[in-house]
């Protein structure tokens, strides 16, 4: 990497060579382990007397085996299970210390999830050259898997630890770049698809395989988008006006991507039904989402399960997840469902708990959170390694320009509306040309191309492979270029953009915002308080939370305040003393 | 150029000043490296065998991707919804217990009544499918809800106190659960082979005896709290429990590896038995000792979501790495869980000790009544083979097998042990403790052999053996007890919550328990354990504590009466 020579002037040579030939060794240590067990676990699947890897398995892996299945193999299927297991969790604990070590000594200028993807790739290329992918691939999720318990601690925690004051005083613009905006990208991308292959200049598409198409690839990655943000030091409006449309833009998405897939095949309904569907499914999952968390918050604040952190914690976890599941079983979108309910249940049901349950959950949120997007990324890479690919070259090409313009088609019109009507935060052409540049693509998409409707295995196969190259050129690309472009393009772009920046910093930048949920948010201006805050103040709050009484206020505040800082300071010598000494307060509100 | 030689100069400076341990570090690299690329050519020297029947699963890159249409996620959200719903009624039936005393019924009971209820109400309103698609399968069972239950066994559990009693504890639950399994799985042949029961296979037999000698740690720890016995007591029970079901998991696999045309010789259990039990203790061991030495060596506490997502990694990390190894993931997770507990916890930071302990709690916690649940949805919504001879017979060896492991053995324990002896109380209460649970059950889906019929049956026992255990005996224990000896009653503390949740994980798993726990104490027996732990591991993996040490004492205190207060409201 020729930028290490480069960070390594920026620092301060001393403490930070010191630094690192400290962890000199134990990266080296840890790496060899995480080799040496790999290559234990290849040489003894090889020594198996069963002499092919996979036949136990095929055509098992059903994830819906009824209780009582017959299974002479299941034995074997669970110690398969068990390897691509281990090998999943390992890969993500050598992410953890990577990342770390990463951020620790500014290698390089990249977001640490291109670095995930890159792991990703190398665990691909060993698990296909030993032979023993189909074990991997056991462990790997299918849609429904990825769906049900990947990505709903991602949006959860995405919802949870959105700022609740800069999230509502953009929401006019944030729902016009995500709903609208949305239905411009899929509609643009769908149609020029179709176009083009009317042309015959790239692979075929039906116009509703298209559409569909278009739906599943306009779906921005928060995940990515945030990584990327976090390093560019924008202003904190734009900010939390790409944070808020990339995650409602999930939802918008993959409603959209159901109503368009039900328009594929034979038994097409009427034209009205996808946008009665579209609505049924936004509106449903909305209502779910607030009763259930209204409901948590009501419990929580009548009962005072706080006496019992251990029973708090787990109806907490529970009562989180669970718009998702009740959404998926009426048909309606989880993700919407869970995202509203993760907003709402850190503004009425997270002040209800006692501190230490307030902490732990949070960090149990995202550490979770964490996992599985890092589980995402290693997800993307080794999928580009171990899976078939049919690469059309032109569609793919075709496909990345498509996604650019899209994109463009959606942000710089909708500016130009939005900012008619913003009072004094115009959104600058500046800022415009970052919001295009960072719409990157991510698990959903990806997920959402796995099982492309319509029963054509080929034009499926093209789906899931144009898709991998379009996230990957996305991530790697525009996630990776943005830094020196910027810095090449406009000067002063350069100089708000950080060198010394924290590649774990979507971490950090994450903890600030959860400390901020939960707490009295310092309301800057009274006089612009919309409707919606005005309910909240008079009816919501005090029906759904907790009066709390001075002195707890005071100490949970502090408490936050100093994990905060902290947390903030992140990089800077911790010394354990320290950290101890956060917690003074802590036994008093229990 | 320069810069990297100066860099260069400067990294072998320091691994010189730094001294062996950097050398034994990188000597230890350097042997598995080369040990690893030996093993990698090795294998990529043996030729590929290809398969007809998978080559085409190898190369289509879908096969992992299941086709599901729509209904089938719908159903299956609608499944955990109602899962979920149920743990959270439970989370809430369990609460009130706790605080309003009611004492005569452990919780799980309830759990169990929640589950039969759920599951009629299902089975009459047509649903029961969408609950059955969400219903995990034995693999499932095994791999994701069994481990944060043990691992939190094993983590909060009291160092001290279990060394102390190690050597009745091992012989209760190796040599014990071998008895109980000859002994039960010996009676129910013979009952069958006379004719009176379902007719067994005698290798059939062993193995229904071993996955039924597994008793549940669960059921006999609420047991246990309610009926507030003396600590060393406590220990011994549940040191027994937790290692007596992976011996069980070890007997069950090795008996049903001889089932079936192609038996191996008979040294084959002995020694599979053995390969699993020292294997999975070293990978528990290893695992959680890198684990301890990487958070020693790395600051990674300066971030804590990091730190947290690691740990959470490496816990359950080897209990995968045993089921792909074919060993015992529950010996190795539960090792390696009371390794990480001695010498990873510290290193932790605060706050990660804080989330840390709560995540695993609540996890096992919805784990533990998850289980109970199941069962309890399991007696309604199967379909069962009830062979009511059989059930009853079993019952009967159940009571009577789990008495011949108990009771000859502390006679011999009483002898050799130069502490306070197992009374006659003592044992009796042993013996009634051996509620059986979760594992039995889930072993029991998968029953080998082949044989359907069988199969069912065996379900069918062991789900009652399972509701009788815990019913009867866990629900009337205390009654029992006050009506056989009035001393007992005395002992028997009515203000005691039933809940396992605020006496056993909360008080007694304390932060500040481990650090407490390797203040030496040294027995004659098992000095040198602690020699070793004190002179070279603990040092080795864990972060000095010395300035917070002080820190942690003052935090005891405040905690301790923090707990105080706390007890009073209830």
């Amino acid at each position: 990497m020729d930028g290490d020579g480069r960070d390594e002037s920026m620092e301060d040579p001393g403490s930070w060579s010191q630094k690192r030939q400290a962890y000199l060794p134990v990266a080296i240590a840890f790496l060899a382990l995480v080799l040496f067990a790999l290559a234990l676990i290849i040489a003894t699947k090889g020594s198996r007397p069963s002499g092919c890897p996979s036949c136990n398995c095929a055509g098992e892996f059903d994830p819906d085996i009824g209780l009582l299945t017959q299974g002479g193999s299941e034995e074997e299927s669970q110690n398969e299970l068990g390897f691509g297991l281990a090998i999943f969790i390992m890969t993500l604990s050598f992410c953890i210390v990577a990342s770390f070590l990463i951020s620790e000594h500014s290698f390089f200028n990249l977001p640490d999830c291109l670095s995930y993807v890159f792991i990703g790739i190398m665990i691909g290329l060993i698990l296909r050259l030993s032979g023993i992918s189909a074990t991997a691939g056991y462990a790997l999720p299918n849609q429904e898997q990825f769906f049900l318990f990947i990505i709903p601690p991602i949006i959860f925690e995405a919802g949870y630890s959105l700022s609740k004051a800069d999230f509502f005083r953009q929401s006019g613009s944030i729902l016009v770049f995500a709903v609208v905006g949305t239905i411009i990208t899929a509609l643009f991308w769908g149609l020029g698809m179709y176009l083009l292959g009317t042309l015959a200049v790239s692979y075929k598409f039906r116009l509703w395989e298209a559409l569909t198409f278009g739906a599943l690839v306009s779906a921005v990655d928060p995940v990515a988008t945030l990584a990327i943000f976090n390093a560019l030091k924008v202003n904190r409006t734009l900010h939390y006006l790409v944070f808020g449309e990339s995650v409602v833009n999930d939802a918008v998405a993959i409603v959209l991507y159901h109503t368009f897939a039900q328009m594929i095949g034979s038994s097409r309904p009427h034209w009205y039904v996808p946008i009665f569907s579209f609505v049924y499914i936004f509106a449903g999952s909305v209502v779910i989402g607030v009763l259930t968390s209204a409901l948590a918050a009501l419990i929580l604040k009548h009962l005072s399960l706080s006496k019992q952190p251990t029973l708090e914690l787990a109806f907490y976890m529970l009562m989180a997840y669970v718009p998702y599941f009740m959404c998926e079983g009426f048909g309606m979108s989880g993700i919407m469902g869970i995202l509203t309910g993760g907003v709402l249940l850190a503004h009425y049901a997270h002040p209800n708990l006692s501190t230490v349950t307030q902490i732990s959950s949070n960090y149990c949120f995202k550490s979770i959170a964490y996992l599985t997007e890092t589980f995402v990324f290693v997800y993307l890479g080794t999928a580009l390694t171990t899976f078939n690919h049919s690469w059309d070259s032109a569609t793919v090409a075709f496909a990345i320009v498509l996604t650019l313009a899209s994109r463009a088609a959606n942000i710089f019109p909708l500016s130009r509306v939005v900012n008619k009507y913003r009072g004094n935060a115009k959104i600058d052409a500046k800022n415009q040309f970052i919001m295009w540049f960072s719409g990157l693509r991510g698990a959903i998409a990806f997920a959402l191309s796995l099982n492309f409707p319509g029963g054509n295995e080929v034009t499926r196969r093209v789906v899931i492979s144009t898709t991998l190259a379009i996230v990957l050129f996305t991530v790697i690309v525009l996630g990776g270029g943005t830094l020196p472009i910027l810095q090449l393009l406009r000067v002063e772009g350069a100089a708000t953009a950080s060198k010394n920046q924290k590649h774990v910093s979507h971490l950090e930048g994450r903890d600030m915002d959860t400390f901020a949920a939960g707490q009295e948010h310092p309301t800057p201006d009274e006089g612009r308080k919309g409707w919606l805050e005005r309910m909240d103040e008079i009816y919501f709050k005090p029906w759904l939370t907790n009066p709390a009484d001075a002195a707890n206020q005071r100490s949970t505040a502090a408490t936050f305040q100093r994990l905060a800082n902290l947390s903030g300071e992140g990089g800077e010598a911790l010394t354990p003393h320290h950290i101890g000494s956060m917690f003074d307060g802590l036994e008093e509100p229990m | 150029m320069e810069d990297i030689r100066r860099r260069s100069v400067q990294i072998s400076n320091q691994i010189v000043s730094q001294g062996w341990r950097t050398v034994v570090i990188l000597g230890l690299a350097a042997l598995t490296i080369v040990l690893s690329l030996a093993l990698g050519i090795q294998y990529l020297l043996k030729e590929d065998i290809d398969c007809p029947i998978c080559q085409p699963a190898l190369n289509d890159y879908d096969a992992p991707f299941v086709e599901v249409d729509e209904n089938q996620q719908e159903k299956l959200g609608l499944g955990i919804t109602y899962f979920i719903l149920t743990l959270c009624f439970c989370v809430l039936g369990s609460y009130f217990l706790a605080r309003n005393s009611f004492t005569t019924l452990p919780d799980c009971i309830i759990y169990v009544f929640a589950g039969i209820i759920v599951g009629t109400g299902l089975r009459l309103t047509g649903r029961a499918d969408a609950a059955g698609s969400a219903f995990p399968n034995q693999q499932e069972f095994f791999l994701f809800i069994i481990p944060p239950i043990i691992f939190e066994a094993g983590y909060s559990m009291n160092k001290q106190s279990f060394f102390e009693e190690a050597i009745p504890i091992f012989l209760f639950a190796v040599v014990g659960t071998i008895i109980t399994a000859l002994v039960f799985g010996g009676g129910i042949f013979l009952v069958g082979f006379f004719g009176i029961g379902h007719y067994f296979r005698f290798y059939e037999a062993l193995t229904f005896g071993s996955l039924i000698s597994a008793v549940d740690p669960v059921a006999t720890i609420a047991i246990f709290n309610a009926m507030k016995v003396n600590k060393t007591l406590h220990y011994l029970v549940f040191g027994e429990s937790v290692l007596n079901d992976a011996v069980a998991i070890v007997l069950y696999r090795s008996f049903s590896e001889m089932i079936g045309p192609d038996k191996p010789g008979w040294y084959l259990p002995v020694l599979t038995f053995l390969y699993i039990f020292i294997g999975s203790t070293v990978v528990g061991i290893t695992t959680s000792c890198l684990a301890a030495f990487i958070l020693k060596s790395t600051e990674l506490r300066q971030n804590p979501t990091l730190e947290l997502s690691f740990y959470l990694l490496v816990a359950f990390l080897p209990y995968f790495i045993c089921e792909g190894l074919k060993m015992s993931g529950i010996m190795g997770i539960l090792i390696g869980a009371m390794t990480l507990g001695h010498y990873g916890m510290p290193n932790l930071s605060e706050t990660g000790q804080l989330s840390s302990n709560q995540l695993f709690k609540s996890i096992a916690y919805c784990g533990e009544a998850f289980v109970f649940i199941y069962l309890g949805l399991a007696l309604t919504s199967f379909n069962h083979s009830w062979n009511v001879i059989t059930v009853l017979i079993s019952i009967l060896l159940v009571l009577i097998s789990r008495a011949t492991n108990i009771y000859p053995l502390a006679f011999i324990i009483n002898r050799y042990r130069r502490r306070e002896k197992i009374s006659q109380k003592t044992q009796f209460i042993m013996w009634f403790s051996g509620l059986r649970g979760a594992i039995a059950f889930a072993l029991s889906l998968n029953f080998p052999g082949g044989n359907e019929e069988t199969r069912r049956v065996v379900i069918s026992t062991t789900l009652a053996i399972i509701l009788f255990t815990i019913i009867v005996l866990g629900g009337g224990t205390l009654s029992i007890l006050q009506l056989l000896r009035v001393e007992g009653a005395t002992a028997i503390n009515l203000s005691t919550a039933a809940s396992r949740v605020d006496v056993d994980r909360f008080e007694e798993m304390d932060v500040t328990d481990v650090n407490e726990s390797y203040i030496p104490n040294l027995t004659a027996k098992n000095s040198w354990m602690r020699r070793l732990d004190a002179a070279i591991l603990k040092p080795l993996l864990t972060r000095d504590l010395v300035e917070p040490m002080e820190d942690f004492a003052e935090h005891e205190q405040e905690g301790a009466e923090g707990e105080e207060e706390e007890e009073v409201p209830f």
